[in-house]
């Protein structure tokens, strides 16, 4: 079983109570569930959708057809054109029908039903009865979901019976006529979570005690959900006046021995750059959670995009050792959200983990058995009379003392400094400190992620993609002819683990897919190994791209068109 | 002679000092040095924070934990240090271009968050370590390097805007007096919450304006003033000449970590607290 469900409605509508009440439930009578949303940047108004995909094994690619689509807008049908097929069933208001459609769109009034029951806020309620009912969902289950989202017994009770007169719509007319093959999935450990939880979860996980952020679509989303855990976790969640504040807060928690991170976006981080170059020069660990956006400026605030790498790679001034990863998918970002915490506090350095908005909206069923937990170690040690926080070192690793614990000083500094932390501009010094620096990047890269390899052991074509775009690319990469062609998907950017340069050196056509215009990626892999790619395939729209646009892409790079 | 005796660092390079023969920082850190003796602290009991300036460099030269920081960071790293860690005593320092001009936004919400940090402005009212230019605080129509035909923009007063913003310790001194001066960061210290002390330091290299002779000519220190009262104290903080010292004003308030609920029942330091693993695993399988 494998459906596409596309929810489209005016910002404000709050069609996104439909898409975590349908998750929940759907996820609830065991069938695995994927969600994404695409939605403008305002509050009220212009016209946003949610795709949800309910299929009976673990479908996380983004599908552009749909096989149900509600509109909740006359506007709808237009912006969602792309998504319809021949055989997507249309559900509105009669009066959103367009003569294109008429076949097959089947009139149903939500809003009415919602108008009649005091308020059209329940028009969502009432849609989420209706699409219960379609796929045999109890009802016992689809009044749990709402319990649960809406705490206050009134509000719920009132959406209970919303939901209800969706059961009856779907019951008492043609509508019922659908009937779904409904097959469910193998019972598991699953937990229905987002990219922003993942990325939090990881964090937490990861011991991290301390989020100073400034709030920046769409990266937000991480901080809203550790603020709300203040009460049950030990982490201190804050609010800074600006995005130089909250990185300059997160090295002051590393600096005083506390795990810690900012959640931000490009124009976010661009402030932040200086504090970066402090960490990197004081040698003084720190994480950064990047959702990119489209850019550059304000660019287009909640869309997705994968164009920030060149950003991380480059900024700051000097020269210094940095870790790039960009999680492939939910299960991932646990692990490499601890993984970057980990570099970072082992090398002391700069740990970056690039999201997108896309990634931030994903929402799935995560298999937890799946979820790998490093055991976070302490890196810190007790300090000793004539403690030298730089000591020259053959790996270039110090032992990182803080203050307060342990008799030694602890002088940290962003000038150039000798041993103990004092600033110095001897030649010789200076000279060393920068190698003790630069060859901290040796350790980082021996212990650089793999990139996954799928596909045969010969083969003629390589695809490759990272981050956000792996679910996807997967999933149309399994439909195409792929006998003679491999998938390489990264999830550490940089440094590189050199098996990948395996991988890339026997294919004779390699293809980059990027959701960005100057194939980032495919830059990084020309500059480390002097490989260049065959044929570049990028969307740039702010728009993720869908498995049956990306399918038809690859099968056209394939046949060299 | 230097009084320093505990604090006088003893690290190779700590020796050579920058600060020009007669510099107001060498009173400033004596005060300084006599403020941590008269509290009976230890050097590893305090962590300065610096940002960017002469006045910043006084991490080297005092013996104490220390991070010498960017130009006008000073404050949320320090805010931060002392969220790690609220047993550690822990000051933001740095000059009025330091703080008042670059790091003029985290001034005013450092002032908002009221972390229990003691932020100490070395006033001297121009840029010294690089060499002269005008600053937040330069008198209007002094001549300096980037303002060779006369400053026009008029002066930061400090001490009536953190007052506006119901700031928790309000004080400035002056470094030509030692005793006062060592007092006021005794107060401020002691004071649970966001302290800010503003010493007049003079520039002997690049401010022939405001000298030894000039502070000691043009201030006084202020005599059964009452701190509780803000209007009074807002109203002192305008007199201009001769211009007051002393504590202005004090308004006790929860401090930053005190809001904190990871501090309202555990009051372990965050740096000493292990990972919750099981309790997150709990956690998802409960909730999600």
């Amino acid at each position: 079983m494998d459906y596409t469900i596309v929810l489209t409605a005016a910002a404000g509508q709050g069609v996104e109570t439909v898409e975590t009440l349908v998750s929940k439930a759907f996820k609830e009578d065991g069938f695995f569930v994927f969600s994404d949303k695409e939605y403008m940047s305002r509050v009220r108004g212009g016209i946003n959708s949610t795709t949800i995909r309910v299929s009976s094994k673990e479908n996380k690619g983004y599908k552009q057809f749909a096989d149900f689509l509600f509109l909740f807008t006359k506007q709808a049908i237009n912006h969602s054109k792309n998504r319809i097929f021949k055989n997507t069933a249309i559900f509105g208001e009669e009066d959103f029908a367009t003569d294109e459609y008429k076949s097959q769109f089947y009139p149903i009034s939500f809003l009415k039903v919602s108008k009649d029951l005091g308020n059209v806020v329940f028009a969502n309620t009432v849609a989420f009865g209706f699409i219960s009912a379609m796929f045999q969902i109890s009802t016992d289950i689809a009044h749990k979901a709402i319990t649960e989202h809406f705490k206050n017994p009134e509000i719920a009770q009132k959406n209970i019976i919303a939901c209800n007169e969706g059961y009856k719509l779907f019951k008492e007319n043609a509508y019922k006529n659908i009937t779904l093959e409904v097959e469910k999935i193998k019972k598991g450990n699953y937990a229905l979570l987002s990219g922003s939880q993942a990325v939090a979860f990881g964090a937490l996980s990861a011991n991290a005690k301390f989020l100073s952020f400034y709030p920046m679509s769409p990266s937000t989303d991480v901080a809203i959900f550790l603020a709300h855990q203040m009460d049950k976790f030990d982490i201190v969640v804050e609010q800074f006046e600006d995005e130089i504040a909250a990185v300059n807060a997160a090295i002051g928690a590393w600096f005083g021995g506390v795990r810690s991170f900012v959640t931000t976006s490009g124009g976010g981080y661009a402030l932040m750059e200086e504090g970066v170059s402090l960490a990197a020069m004081s040698e003084t660990p720190l994480v950064i959670h990047l959702a990119q956006r489209p850019a550059p400026a304000t660019g287009l605030p909640t869309r997705t995009s994968q164009s920030d790498l060149n950003l991380v790679l480059y900024s700051s001034h000097g020269d210094f050792p940095r870790a790039i990863f960009s999680p492939i998918n939910l299960e991932d970002a646990f692990f490499i959200v601890q993984k970057a915490f980990d570099i970072a506090d082992k090398y002391q350095c700069v740990s970056y983990i690039l999201t997108d908005q896309f990634f931030m909206s994903m929402m799935y069923n995560v298999d937890t058995s799946h979820l790998k937990f490093i055991e976070p170690k302490s890196y810190i040690i007790q300090t000793f009379n004539d403690y030298k926080r730089y000591e020259l070192t053959s790996s270039g690793v110090s032992k990182r003392g803080v203050p307060g614990f342990g008799d030694g000083i602890i002088v940290a500094n962003g000038n150039e400094h000798d041993e103990y932390g004092d600033i110095t501009e001897d030649e010789d010094l200076t000279k060393l400190m920068l190698e003790k620096r630069m060859k901290k990047l040796n350790g980082i890269k021996d212990e650089a992620i793999a990139p996954i390899y799928i596909g045969p052991e010969k083969y003629k074509n390589l695809i490759v993609c990272y981050g956000s775009l792996y679910e996807t690319t997967k999933e149309a990469y399994e439909q195409i002819d792929n006998s003679d062609t491999g998938l390489l998907v990264y999830s550490q950017l940089y440094p590189l683990n050199d098996k990948g340069f395996e991988y890339l050196s026997k294919a004779q056509n390699i293809i980059f897919v990027e959701q960005n215009f100057s194939s980032q990626f495919a830059q990084l892999i020309f500059r480390e190994y002097g490989i260049k790619a065959n044929k570049l395939i990028n969307k740039y729209t702010g728009r993720e791209f869908f498995v049956e646009e990306l399918k038809k892409l690859l099968q056209d790079s394939l046949e060299g068109k | 002679m230097s009084t320093l005796n505990e604090f006088e660092p003893k690290r190779p390079h700590s020796f050579d000092v920058s600060w020009c023969p007669g510099c107001g920082n060498f009173p400033l850190r004596e005060a300084l040095a006599l403020a941590f003796k008269k509290l009976d602290l230890k050097p590893t009991d305090i962590a300065i924070v610096s940002g960017i300036g002469q006045a910043a460099k006084i991490v080297h030269y005092i013996n104490t934990h220390g991070f010498h920081t960017l130009h006008g960071r000073a404050i949320p790293i320090a805010t931060a240090l002392k969220v790690a860690n609220p047993q550690l005593v822990v000051i933001a320092e740095g000059g009025d271009g330091d703080m008042y001009s670059e790091g003029g936004n985290h001034f005013l919400h450092g002032i908002r968050r009221n972390s229990d940090i003691t932020v100490i402005i070395h006033n001297n009212q121009i840029y010294g370590l690089t060499k002269g230019q005008g600053s937040p605080t330069t008198m209007i129509g002094q001549h300096t390097t980037t303002q060779p035909f006369g400053v026009f923009e008029e002066p930061l007063n400090a001490i009536a805007l953190a007052i506006t913003l119901n700031a928790s310790f309000v004080a400035r001194g002056y470094v030509g007096n030692k005793e006062h001066t060592a007092d006021l960061i005794v107060q401020a210290i002691k004071h649970k919450g966001f302290s800010i002390v503003e010493l007049f330091q003079p520039c002997v290299s690049f401010n022939k304006i405001n000298t030894y002779q000039w502070y000691s000519e043009h201030t006084y220190i202020m005599q059964n003033h009452d701190p509780k009262d803000k209007m009074l104290a807002l109203q002192k903080s305008f007199e201009d000449d001769p211009l007051p010292l002393g504590v202005f004003y004090v308004n006790e308030k929860n401090a930053f970590e005190e809001n904190l609920l990871a501090y309202k029942i555990d009051k372990t330091p965050l740096y000493k607290r292990d990972t919750q693993v099981d309790k997150i695993k709990r956690f998802i399988s409960d909730n999600f």
